[in-house]
């Protein structure tokens, strides 16, 4: 029996697809940039500084992998410096959020740091579990799904009963990886935070050098940001404690880590 | 290359040069003191960059490792100021002779900037075979006195060196020095490397085997010549730490290093050494040359005495500590800052924990190692660490104590810094003493950084880390295509639905297709000039076309229907007409057919026009 041409159509753009796949796949793989590798070799010498300058120069590439943020934590911490350790972390995470690696790491600066966000919700880790651009892509994949079944219907290439069940199918995962979505969204995007990168960073009532300091954040605490203005952040404690604090002594971060 | 400190000037014999070396010749004439081998040197001149500047002080030797009949260097530099006078805390051994020095000036970049260097370079010749000190030497400035640490020159029996050139049939070699003695696992120790070699370009670094060594950077320490036999060699003498990392005997070597020698020349001088072009016509041939391998005893640290705090430092240091601020607030940080100086493996040196300083909250110390020499055999290790002490009742900062191996005097040593005394405040809102020792005790204690998972060692898939894709207008763009899809088929799906649904509708479009294509197909055969094909369509197409209006088969469009059919359409007459005069053009056209391509092609707009302007016609049913 003689296929319709659209049928034959969409099965070589399918093939077409997982044919190139794997080239896709491939090109994103890049070969080690020779600073990653002397970064590796300086951090295994004990040469963190060092280290740290050559992994810089990848991160400020705006190009760089997971390996990158994740090692140059490791070099933070190692020179006792748990903010910029898990500023960098984070930054791992958000490129690669199920690497068991960076998430020990984080668990451990944290630690280290005495940071009170070492106890997540376990609900805000499943949020945390696939990164919000993975997310994304699911919840457009089964739009799109959802669309090309009611098209299909209206062309009707395809029988009325598997159109139905295959847009009931899609809009069904859409919604539930939409609210996913939603929450992560909520809470990568429109939660900011500040890392406290210095020893002691002061919070003060005000934002002025003058203003009375009544709390101190330590180094690597993770602040909740609530309002900038100029050279001061304001920020809100895990006792729910809202103060100003310099811009130089945090580095801030998008969403929750 | 040795750095100095600042020191007393001490009362000793002396090393001279110039107008002061001439003046002491007199004195030694005079005062017949013929046991100074070595006498005063006076330099008057000041530099006018000392004014701005602090002066330092370097003393090296260009080889620490020589064989009998050779020569070595000792060049005193210095930056910003001349010396006044140099002095050396004794004599030079008997077995070393030093000639007259050579001074002179160069420019050298130094952190970006250009220093203007002043060199007193000696040649030391060695009466005999041995190791032999050259003393500490102290060179007086207007402001301060610099002195240099003592050198040990090694003279070694020729008859290797001999045996090496092969007496000086063998255009150059490698040769491998290490100290006589045997070392201690830890001990930081150099070997030098010495390049013999007569023409040779193209030289790389030279790399050595040194298994159960780690090894630091090399670097070419000087260059001289030596004669050996009847050649007169280069030589070039490169120098690398070696620290050993386990005990037994050990073998270092054999060293390798790639240069390109220089083969015969091409020239008909080419074998005489007073030919000017023997290098330009030579033939360069790429070599590498390998040394013998050298052996070493490696003898592990002494258990016995070992104190407890020993973390595996070896070699000779000093240390330093304080810490500010002092007066502080309970919760406070304070930064203590501990330096470790001296000759060593400093790499290595770690501070012991601090066991008796329960009251602080410590941070993992940062760690910065300053080479103060070349070869990073001598320098300062600065660990520099936040503590906050946690009470008010803390009063002092306990005492620091770090305890290294001296491998010369072969004990353990243990440095003490005494306790820094602190005034704590209570700060106004802290706890009660009392809740923060048992939050201390209840609280998990940081996890070992040893926990940590170890750094990646591949680069994984490179990411742009840029905005997310919800927050990218392009991404967001591209989510109405499915929607703006589905709504195109939706309106299709009506359309087709529609015409489906009403046939007079279908028959009119389905009509004009067809007329497009017969009116194509007339120009085709109008330009081929194939007559009766052309009335045979043309009057298809006017069949099609009043078939369409009329409601009736093309089959069926004759003259009488037209007659019959078309006026009760509402069609004007002169329309009528219009067909009539085309149908009876297409009957004529079948019994006289021979007609031109260009009365074919004119004819085309008539049919067009008729069937146009009758498309233009509401129907019957539609008025």
């Amino acid at each position: 029996m003689r296929q319709a041409p659209s049928h034959v159509m969409i099965r070589m753009l399918v093939v077409c697809l997982f044919i190139s796949a794997p080239a896709f796949v491939h090109a994103g793989q890049a070969e080690a940039p020779a600073a990653f590798e002397e970064g590796n070799k300086l951090y295994e010498q004990g040469k963190y500084r060092d280290a740290i300058a050559a992994y810089q120069q990848l991160a400020q590439q705006a190009k760089a992998s997971a390996a990158v943020f994740f090692n140059l934590g490791n070099a933070y911490l190692k020179l006792g410096q748990p903010g910029r350790a898990i500023v960098e972390y984070r930054r791992a995470e958000w490129l690669a959020p199920r690497d068991p690696d960076i998430r020990a790491n984080l668990q451990a600066a944290r630690q280290i740091a005495n940071s009170s966000a070492k106890g997540r919700a376990p609900w805000m880790r499943l949020v945390n579990l696939i990164g919000l651009n993975a997310l994304t892509l699911l919840v457009a994949g089964a739009a799109w799904s959802f669309f090309g079944f009611l098209i299909c219907s209206r062309l009707r290439v395809v029988r009325a009963h598997i159109a139905r069940t295959g847009a009931i199918a899609s809009a069904a995962f859409a919604l539930l990886f939409g609210c996913w979505l939603a929450a992560s969204a909520y809470w990568k995007l429109g939660v900011i935070e500040a890392v406290v990168v210095v020893p002691k960073a002061n919070l003060r009532y005000g934002p002025l050098a003058e203003s009375e300091t009544f709390s101190s954040a330590p180094d690597g605490a993770e602040l909740v940001v609530v309002g900038r203005k100029g050279n001061w952040v304001q920020v809100r404690d895990a006792a729910s404690r809202v103060g100003w604090i310099e811009r130089t002594n945090v580095v801030i971060v998008s969403g929750k880590g | 290359m040795i750095a100095a400190n600042p020191v007393q000037r001490l009362n000793s014999p002396i090393l001279q040069s110039g107008k002061a070396n001439k003046r002491l010749a007199c004195d030694r004439q005079s005062a017949k003191l013929p046991e100074i081998v070595c006498a005063l040197l006076l330099f008057g001149l000041l530099n006018c960059g000392g004014a701005f500047a602090a002066p330092t002080f370097s003393a090296s030797l260009d080889r620490n490792t020589i064989y009998f009949g050779e020569h070595a260097q000792l060049s005193l530099s210095f930056t910003a100021e001349r010396p006044q006078t140099l002095q050396m805390d004794r004599p030079m051994p008997d077995n070393i002779t030093s000639s007259q020095p050579q001074t002179f000036q160069r420019r050298e970049d130094i952190n970006g900037q250009s220093t203007l260097m002043f060199v007193y370079s000696y040649v030391l010749q060695p009466k005999a075979t041995g190791q032999f000190t050259i003393p500490a030497i102290t060179a007086r400035f207007a402001a301060t006195n610099l002195t240099s640490a003592p050198m040990t020159l090694r003279v070694l029996d020729s008859q290797k060196l001999l045996q090496a050139a092969d007496n000086g049939g063998r255009q150059a070699f490698l040769n491998l020095v290490l100290p006589d003695q045997s070392v201690f696992v830890g001990e930081v120790f150099p070997v030098e490397i010495q390049l013999y070699v007569q023409h040779a370009q193209n030289l790389r670094m030279p790399q050595l085997e040194a298994e159960g060594f780690t090894l630091g950077k090399p670097i070419q320490q000087g260059q001289s010549t030596s004669q050996i036999g009847n050649s007169i060699y280069n030589v070039v003498t490169f120098r690398i730490a070696a620290t050993p990392a386990k005990a037994g005997h050990l073998t270092l070597g054999p060293a390798e290093c790639s240069l390109d020698l220089r083969g015969p020349s091409r020239t008909p001088a080419g074998r005489s050494v007073f030919d000017p072009f023997a290098d330009i016509f030579a033939e360069w041939q790429p070599v590498t040359l390998r040394s013998d391998p050298v052996g070493i005893e490696v003898v592990p640290l002494p258990a016995e005495r070992q104190p407890a705090d020993f973390t595996g430092a070896v070699g000779r240091f000093a240390m330093s500590v304080e810490a500010s601020p002092t007066n502080v607030t309970a919760g406070d940080p304070i930064t203590l800052r501990i330096e470790i100086s001296g000759r060593g493996g400093l790499e290595a040196a770690a501070l012991p924990e601090h066991k008796d300083w329960q009251n602080f909250k410590i941070y993992p110390a940062k760690t910065e190692v300053e080479a103060q020499d070349p070869l990073g055999v001598s320098g300062v290790k600065k660990f520099e660490q936040v503590i906050v002490p946690e009470l008010p009742t803390v009063t002092a900062i306990p005492e620091v104590h770090f305890s290294y191996f001296d491998p010369e005097t072969k004990t353990y040593e243990t440095l003490r810094r005494p306790a820094i005394p602190l005034q704590v405040r209570p700060a106004a809102n802290l706890p009660q003493p009392k809740l923060l020792v048992e939050n201390a005790r209840v609280a998990e204690p940081p996890p070992p950084q040893d926990e940590l998972v170890h750094i990646k060692a591949l680069f994984g898939t490179a990411q742009q880390v840029r905005p997310a894709l919800l927050q990218q207008a392009w991404f967001l763009t591209l989510q109405t295509v499915p929607f703006l899809a589905w709504v195109s088929a939706l309106i299709w799906r009506r359309r087709i639905d529609r015409i489906e649904n009403d046939p007079r509708l279908k028959r009119r479009l389905r009509a004009r297709r067809e007329v497009e294509r017969l009116l194509s197909k007339l120009q085709e055969l109008a330009q081929q000039n194939r007559t009766e094909e052309f009335f045979a369509i043309a009057f298809r197409l006017l069949q099609e076309q009043l078939g369409e209006r009329v409601d009736l088969p093309p089959s069926a469009i004759t003259e009488a229907v037209l007659e019959e059919k078309l006026p009760a359409t509402g069609v004007p007459m002169e329309f009528i007409a219009k067909f009539q005069a085309l149908f009876e053009l297409c009957n004529q056209a079948r019994y006289a057919p021979e007609r031109s391509a260009q009365e074919l092609l004119s004819l085309i707009p008539q049919f067009d026009g008729a069937v146009r302007q009758l498309q233009q016609l509401p129907l019957p049913v539609e008025r």
